[in-house]
This record gives structure tokens, sequence and C-alpha cells, in this order.
């Protein structure tokens, strides 16, 4: 469905100078630099997929998006969604596409949110009939009954980023664009919006590529990620290859009612498999290859032997993952 | 082609609708912009006739003939200013801030977009002023309105138009390699001015200028004085439509250049 390949988009910034003295300069002499904001980025996504595109602040995620949706144009390589090239065959390509920007709505302000929807339709050419459908299909997922009559300027973050998410949906698109969808969003409206998305990939076979910064997110979403860094792409593949490879080990916290030797816990019969580690007076890690232990057998065998007050076990969190990739600069598996 | 016009008309409609709904909201706007366009022509047109008292004419033209020009000067703009007006805002609002992203997503043609995305409908005031000055002029200058100046008028008023649209169009662009948030037009819309008076009163410089290279002497002049009778300008006048079309060709084309260097805004 996408297909990118060496992907390269520069911009020509140049350099400010400062003060007010440094501005008059730069009024008649401007140092240029070439900024590489995607620098040879490539990848394919099939049909129906739901692909998370992780990177901090100014890795390139928007770039390749909008390179994606026909926004800018590549300075050089090559795209294609759906069959098309997105700037040049703008047009026709548009009619295929769903785009939520997080920070900036499809919407118009002030009218209300059904009449924006009814533009759409003309816009997009729907079919009343199917156009009725459908929005009363989101409308019981999405909970927007009232909101449909209030004009956009009136409604609240997460209740405007639920009509931009119906709006981008309403001509049923083949692919669906969504770039940081959750930002400043609260719990609750999160999960709605994670549950929907979930449900119109599944149901609709949408083809979807969700950026963010939220890991959380991607996590409970997307089966594969694209981490980016630099303009460049560190990884592609299974989430869950990824925190395997990063975390073969789990942690169980035990919390006893005693301080205890390294000695004492070494002589528990792990034959040396399970390292200890002081987190706190009382608290204690047990660090170990899940490949070799159970968590149940050391927890049963721990219990066994001593008095235990708490316990939890804790899994490597994907941002621990990418945390150390951004870090290392690198993944190898 | 024909089908894509019509399907573009159907568009306009649409969002035109919109606007009304919106419009209806906002009673207040139309009557102050009938306020404003009131006592902007009266002021302009009482310094013209304060300016005049001294001499009986300019280079020979009467007052009225310059009320008829001036008329003739006026209601395009007030006609590219109900939907064009979203020119003003290309720089700031969709270049510099990135809302032209949305534009670009969207299965219509960016330009008509924009256009279509502010409609000023409460300049229409101006328009309905602006004739009344015209009928006026007329008036005093016992103007015969059969069909030859009828159809110089409205295609004068039409061209003129596109002319405004095409110049302001490119000028409006140039936002896309300047991304400023104070755009040139409001400075060049000053430029509008020279198209108020008759082309001869200016020295061969700045008539090159209005005619051939910022066309605003056809958009009133020219096919003004074919209404007026001054047949001279007759060579010059027949070009009227065909400036027009190069207006719009230049405007046009200055766009879609702008558009393909536009590099959106960063998150």
């Amino acid at each position: 469905m996408i297909k990118v390949e060496k992907l390269i988009k520069t911009f020509h910034n140049y350099k400010r100078r400062e003060g007010i003295k440094g501005a008059f300069f730069d009024l008649f002499q401007r140092e240029y630099k070439e900024v590489c904001a995607v620098c040879g980025v490539s990848f394919q996504i099939s049909a129906g997929e739901l692909v998370g595109y992780i990177g901090a602040n100014g890795a390139g995620k928007s770039t390749t998006i909008k390179m994606l949706t026909g926004i800018l144009i590549p300075t050089s390589g090559l795209v294609c969604v759906a069959g098309y090239v997105p700037y040049k065959q703008r047009i026709e390509y548009t009619k295929n596409i769903g785009v939520v920007f997080g920070q900036r709505t499809q919407l118009w302000w002030d009218i209300a949110v059904i009449e924006s929807f009814r533009l759409l339709r003309k816009v997009y050419e729907v079919d009343k009939k199917i156009f009725e459908e459908r929005l009363n299909n989101f409308n019981e997922m999405l909970d927007l009954k009232d909101l449909l009559y209030i004009p956009l300027r009136k409604l609240s973050l997460g209740q405007r980023m639920r009509c931009d998410l119906v709006a981008s949906l309403l001509h049923n698109p083949k692919v669906l664009f969504l770039d940081e969808p959750t930002i400043g969003l609260d719990v609750e409206g999160r999960v709605k919006i994670r549950e929907f998305l979930a449900h119109i990939n599944k149901t609709e076979e949408t083809t979807i590529i969700l950026t963010t910064h939220n890991l959380d997110e991607i996590e409970k979403l997307c089966k594969r990620v694209i981490i980016i860094d630099k303009g460049r792409i560190l990884y592609d593949g299974l989430l869950s290859q990824l925190k395997e490879s990063f975390s073969c080990g789990k942690r169980v916290i035990f919390v006893f009612d005693e301080e205890k030797t390294r000695e004492e816990l070494n002589n528990l019969g792990f034959n040396g498999q399970v390292g200890w580690k002081k987190l706190e007076p009382l608290r204690y890690e047990a660090s170990f290859d899940r490949k070799i232990l159970s968590a149940a057998e050391i927890i049963s065998k721990v219990m066994a032997e001593l008095y235990v007050k708490d316990m939890s076990i804790e899994e490597t969190a994907i941002e621990d993952v990418v945390r150390k990739i951004y870090r290392e600069g690198n993944v190898n598996l | 082609m024909f089908k894509g016009i019509y399907r573009n008309l159907e568009l306009f409609t649409a969002y035109l609708a919109q606007f009304l709904k919106v419009r209806m909201s906002f009673k207040g706007d139309f009557l102050i912009g009938t306020f404003v366009s009131i006592s902007y022509h009266g002021i302009t047109l009482f310094a013209i006739d304060t300016m005049l008292r001294g001499y009986p004419t300019l280079n020979e033209w009467k007052k009225e003939e310059i009320f008829f020009i001036y008329a003739l000067c006026a209601i395009p703009l007030d006609i590219f200013g109900v939907f064009f007006t979203n020119l003003y805002n290309l720089s700031r609002t969709y270049i510099v801030e990135g809302e032209f992203d949305r534009l670009l997503v969207r299965p219509i043609n960016p330009l008509l977009q924009l256009f279509m995305e502010r409609i000023s409908i409460e300049k229409i005031s101006g328009i309905v002023v602006g004739f009344v000055i015209l009928l006026y002029a007329s008036e005093k200058l016992e103007i015969i309105w059969g069909f030859g100046n009828v159809l110089c008028l409205t295609g004068g008023l039409l061209c003129g138009t596109i002319i405004y649209a095409g110049v302001f169009t490119a000028i409006g662009s140039l936002g896309f390699w300047m991304p400023a948030r104070t755009s040139m037009l409001p400075t060049l819309w000053n430029l509008v001015a020279f198209g108020r008076y008759p082309v001869d009163i200016y020295n061969g410089f700045v008539r090159f200028i209005i005619c051939f290279v910022i066309p605003f002497g056809f958009v009133s002049f020219f096919p003004a004085s074919q209404i007026m009778g001054y047949y001279e300008f007759r060579n010059m006048a027949i070009l009227t439509p065909f400036v027009a079309f190069c207006a719009a060709f230049v405007g046009y084309s200055v766009w879609t250049m702008g558009v393909r260097k536009y590099e959106s805004a960063g998150n």
C-alpha cells in the first residue's frame, strides 16, 4: 500500500545572527545551511497494517508524514501510496487518504460540526446514504451525539479530536495518517480514540500510520513500529521482537519484612541465575532471563523460604527500550 | 473539463451556503461593512472633489468623468474583495502558521479552496455604493446605456476583477518564497490608486507601468473611455480581455510555482 524508497528531504535554513545588529545584517547577507530532515528513509507497509512511527521531537516524523500525504515534495527518492505519487496526483490521491494532525483541526471553527461533515461529504463526493450510515456508526462508537450541533470552537480538545477523526474517515479512505492524534488528551480520551482506531483498522481494513511520542499508545495499538531519529530509521519491525531482544530479562520486586544480606538471597538455590539488587531498604529486585526461568518459579521458591510482604512483576517498558536505542544510536538484533 | 467546472461550482455554492450561515449569526458585520464602505468611498470622492475644486478640469478631464472612472475602479475592487479577500491571510495564517497543509490534503484545487474559505459578504455593500457613484456620474455625463455600453461595462467589470485577482494572487504568492508575518499585499494595495485617474495624466514611465506591468489602467480607464465616448483609446481598450487573460495566467503560474516551494511549518 505504501512504498518509500531512499526518501530525502532537505530544508534550506539560514543561520540567524544574534541581536538587532545581526538581524540587520541578515537582511542583506544570509548564511544558508542545508538541514537534512529526512535522510534516506525506506520502508514498505502493506494494506491493513497499523504501524507506529516513533521518534523524538525533530526526528523527522512529521516531515515523512507530510511527504506521504503530498504536502511536501521530496528532495529526492520515491514515494508511492495506494498507487499514486502523492505530490504529483494530489487531487486524485487525497480522495484515498484521511489525515489528522493533532495540533491542527480539519474542521471549520465557526460552524456546527455536523455542517462541517456535510460540507466534507460534498468535497469527497460521498453518497448521502453511505454518509448517514457511517456517521451513525461513528456516532455510536465515539459517543458524539450532542457534539455535532455545537460550533467547533466551543468544544474541548478531546471532543474536537474525536470529531476530527470522524471527519477524516467519512470518505472511507484506504490509508489514514495520524500525526500525534492524542497530544494533550486525558487518559479517557486516549483510550476512546485507541479503541476506535483498533476497531476501524480491523473492520474496514484501513491502513493506519500513527506518529506519536506517547509510547504507551503504540504499545497497545501497533504490532509493527518504525523508529526514526535524526532523519534515519533505527528500527523497523515487530514491537514484540524489539522488546524481547532488548529486554530478555524480567524483574520481580520483593518487599521483605527485614533486611536481607546478599548471601542469604544467593543461597535460595537459583545457582546464580538470578541477580539481586537492593533498591531501597527492604525492597529487592530479582532480575532473570525469562528464557531460563519463569517468574512463577522464582516467586514460589522465594515465598517458600522467606516472609514476603509484597511483590510485583515488572516488564521492561517500551519507553526504556526506545531510550536505549536513542542512546546507542542503532539496533542490533 | 466541464465536469470539473461543474463540480467546482457545486462546491463553491456549498461553501458559500456555509458562509452565509455563519454570517447570519454576525449581523453586525454587515452593518459595519456598509458603514465602512460608504465612508471610505465618501471620503475618497470628497478628497478628489476638493483637489479638483481650484481647477475645472484635470488635464481636460471633467470631475464627473473622473468619478465615473473611479466607480469603474472601485466596483471590481469590491467584487475582488468579496471573493478573493483571503489572499490577505495567505502569508501569515496559511504559509507561516502552516494552515496551508490543510488545503493540500483535500481533493480540491488549493487556490480555489483558499478563496472559498473566506468570502466577505459584507463587502457587497461596497459594490452597491460603487454602482450608486457610477449612476450619478453617468447621469451627469448623459451617458446612454445602449447595448454597446452595457457590454463594455460588464466586460470591463469582469476583466477588471480578473486583473485584480491575477495581480494580487501573484503578489500574495511571493509569501511562499519570503514567509513573513506581514504581507507585502497591503502596501502594494495602494497601487490600486493609479487606476483611479485617466492614464494620460501620468508621465511616460508611470503610464508604462500601469499599462503593461501592473495593468490597472485596463481595470478602469480604458473600458470607461469607451463608454464615455473617447474613441482615441479604442486600440488599447480592445486589449482589455487579453490583458485580463495574461494577468490570470501570470497570477496562477506564480501561485503554482509557490505551492511547489511550500515548506510547511514544523511541529
